[in-house]
């Protein structure tokens, strides 16, 4: 993996990306023409502090937002150009997401909230919660399987919010502030996890934070400051 | 997603907030049941009228006579006029029937004509339709087709006057006395048509008719007599009833004898039709045709808007109630939405298609309109049994059901017929769905990005 470095794959392409919010009279820049190029396989943080503008590229980044102006590939098809329609079915078929506040849905169990993605690319009950228990396994959380969110720790629900967002096996996992609820010691628990699963599978990791902590589990750091990417790191090993 | 799936996340939906979907579920069981009650007391009272219409007469039977002389289409009601009636569509039976009054002949019976009878009236029917004509055989047998047998009315014997006996005295009163016999057995004694000849020659008015002589005509032999059914006729009666050949012979041999003018035109055709509902249609044929009609149709068919505009006004109060009920879903569907924006969002982040999500809340909407159907049709059984047991007669008009005195208190006041359910059950699953229209479509456009802000 180490020695195919430089000709790794482009797998998000963003190319001079604006995104300008209209408020009452006012404009402001969220983003200025921004253009980076995220490698598959690479674990990509992108670090900034409130107002830097990182929450809106990641948006931008998932299609949950549509851009003023620019373009964002994911793979070969550019995400701004699809419909809401096709953008939840791109996401379905390509992205996993990993938030902040964990989102797991209330009412179900923690396998159905692992399973949900697969539920809904149709995916037969038996061979979704198969995989579903295997994901759980892999986070460490074969006991609690038939817990409820309300049941579990913050901790414990974001183990079951990474075990959803691989289970479909995506090219691409957002994770936008995955441990920002939690403490250092389960930050790290919480990021190996993240990191290993990511490397197992060669899948893109975008990661999105304030804490320089974090930094250190991502191959490339990207900084951004008022909408701009004012430093690109790439790390070594 | 597959339905199951989507079906299965809205019932746990659904069962998360229990005590707000059982709190719409009866709103719609109450609306439910308010229009299944409505209906069923329609039907009901339908239902009761009907009785009380067919205790009244055949309503599907159209007598068609000949049109008055000064109607310009007026057609001949002969054989081929029968005929045409025959082609018609949706008829069960017809027959025709001729008759004749014998008002200047006479019956007579008995030695030297003991027994007179002044005044009765003869049926011709054809051969081939006296078992359309469906008349009931209380004595002896039916006309086998050997010339000249005959049926006689119920009381045709009591018709008879006994020449020897007193003016005054002479008659056998039937009304007053269940069991007077009359004076001879009817089935066993010749009975002729005959025309009384005054011998006025004499220059004596003789007070006897003893005297007077007779000309026989025919001589008929009884072989049954007919109960009294004057739905049927009222040669069931005290009229004689023959077949159509011996009929046309006796009218020649009258015409031969006498000078009496006699129609060759059926005097009536009965007409059944096969179903009440047709009875209109083919009437406006037949008089299409040329001919003059009658039927049960014409005091029917008020009555029968009157009873359709009472079920329209209780319809129309249980479908208040219904549509009270069709808002309390959409309300429900809308703070159902509203709590779980944030939810729709995750659905939508994770790539949950925007179809599947309106599916889940339009079978959300539809559940609770089914199982608010199920119940109320239930509760709506027991209600029309507690008000069947306890309340009794029908709302149908009291005044005309103490009129008639017939055995119409026997309907039910509530009838819920099997479609009824079904019905009631698949409109409040359209209702639910209907009404969770607009909330799904308002959870559909929901953005992902604001619903996870919430």
């Amino acid at each position: 993996m180490e020695k195919n470095k430089y000709i790794k794959p482009s797998m998000i392409q963003i190319s001079r990306l604006r995104k300008v919010y209209r408020l009452e009279d006012e404009e402001v820049v969220a983003l200025h023409s921004v253009s980076a190029d995220i490698k598959k396989g690479e674990i990509c943080c992108i670090f900034g502090t409130s107002g830097s503008g990182k929450s809106t590229l990641l948006n931008q980044l998932a299609g949950m937002e549509k851009p003023t102006s620019g373009a964002v590939l994911i793979g070969k098809t550019d995400i701004t150009k699809l419909n809401e329609r096709d953008m939840v079915t791109f996401r379905r078929k390509h992205i996993g997401f990993i938030f902040q506040a964990y989102n797991l849905l209330p009412g179900l169990t923690a396998l159905e909230n692992v399973a949900l993605p697969m539920m809904f690319q149709g995916y037969p009950k038996k061979e979704r919660y198969r995989r579903a228990r295997e994901l759980l396994k892999q986070v460490g959380l074969e006991k609690r399987i038939y817990h409820y969110p309300s049941q579990m720790s913050g901790g414990q629900q974001q183990r079951v919010g990474i075990a959803r967002a691989f289970v479909t096996k995506p090219e691409v996992v957002f994770a936008d502030e995955p441990t920002g609820n939690l403490d250092t010691k389960t930050t790290a628990q919480i990021m190996g996890m993240i990191t290993d699963m990511a490397r197992e599978n060669q899948q893109t990791i975008v990661l999105v934070t304030h804490d320089p902590h974090m930094a250190s589990y991502a191959d490339r750091i990207l900084t951004l400051i008022d909408g701009k990417i004012v430093k690109d790191e790439q790390k070594k090993k | 997603m597959t339905f199951k799936d989507i079906a299965s996340l809205s019932v746990r939906n659904l069962y998360r907030r229990k005590s707000r979907t059982l709190l719409t579920v009866s709103g719609v069981v109450i609306g439910c049941c308010a229009v299944v009650i409505m209906i069923s007391l329609g039907i009901g009272m339908k239902k009761s009228q009907e009785q009380m219409l067919e205790g009244m007469g055949n309503l599907m039977r159209i007598t068609v006579t000949s049109a008055p002389q000064n109607v310009a289409k007026r057609r001949l009601l002969d054989k081929k006029g029968v005929d045409k009636i025959r082609k018609l569509q949706n008829i069960k039976a017809v027959v025709p029937k001729k008759e004749m009054d014998l008002e200047e002949l006479n019956l007579i019976a008995g030695d030297q004509a003991r027994f007179q009878c002044n005044y009765t009236t003869i049926v011709g029917i054809p051969e081939k339709d006296l078992e359309a004509a469906g008349y009931e055989i209380k004595d002896g047998k039916m006309i086998s087709g050997r010339e000249n047998e005959v049926l006689a009315g119920e009381h045709l014997a009591y018709q008879f006057v006994d020449s020897r006996r007193p003016d005054g005295k002479n008659m056998v009163d039937y009304w007053s006395d269940e069991n007077a016999q009359p004076y001879f057995p009817i089935l066993q004694t010749p009975v002729e048509v005959a025309k009384k000849e005054e011998k006025a020659a004499d220059g004596v008015q003789e007070q006897n008719s003893a005297k007077a002589s007779w000309k026989g005509i025919q001589k008929l032999t009884v072989v049954g007599v007919t109960k009294q059914d004057f739905d049927k006729g009222d040669e069931t009666e005290g009229g004689i009833i023959m077949g159509m050949r011996d009929f046309d012979r006796i009218q020649k041999e009258i015409r031969k004898e006498t000078n009496i003018k006699l129609s060759r035109e059926y005097s009536r055709v009965l007409v059944d039709v096969d179903d009440i509902s047709h009875v209109d249609s083919v009437e406006k044929e037949i008089k299409r045709l040329g001919y003059q009609t009658s039927s049960m149709e014409s005091l029917r068919k008020p009555m029968e808007e009157s009873v359709k505009q009472k079920q329209m006004m209780l319809a129309g109060l249980g479908a208040v109630s219904l549509f009270v009920a069709a808002i309390g879903i959409a309300n429900t569907m809308i703070m159902s939405i509203v709590e779980r924006t944030r939810e729709i969002g995750i659905l939508k982040a994770l790539g949950c298609s925007l179809s599947d999500i309106r599916k889940e809340f339009l079978i959300e909407a539809g559940m609770i309109g089914f199982v608010g159907g199920i119940a109320g049709s239930l509760v709506s059984c027991v209600v029309s049994w507690i008000m069947n047991t306890y309340m009794g007669a029908s709302l149908t008009g009291d005044a005309m059901m103490a009129m008639m005195d017939t055995g119409s208190s026997e309907t039910a006041l509530s009838i819920i017929p099997l479609w009824l359910i079904g019905a009631a059950v698949l409109f409040s699953v359209f209702m639910g769905v209907g009404a969770g229209f607009f909330p799904s479509n308002r959870a559909v456009k929901i953005s992902a990005l604001e619903a996870m802000k919430a």
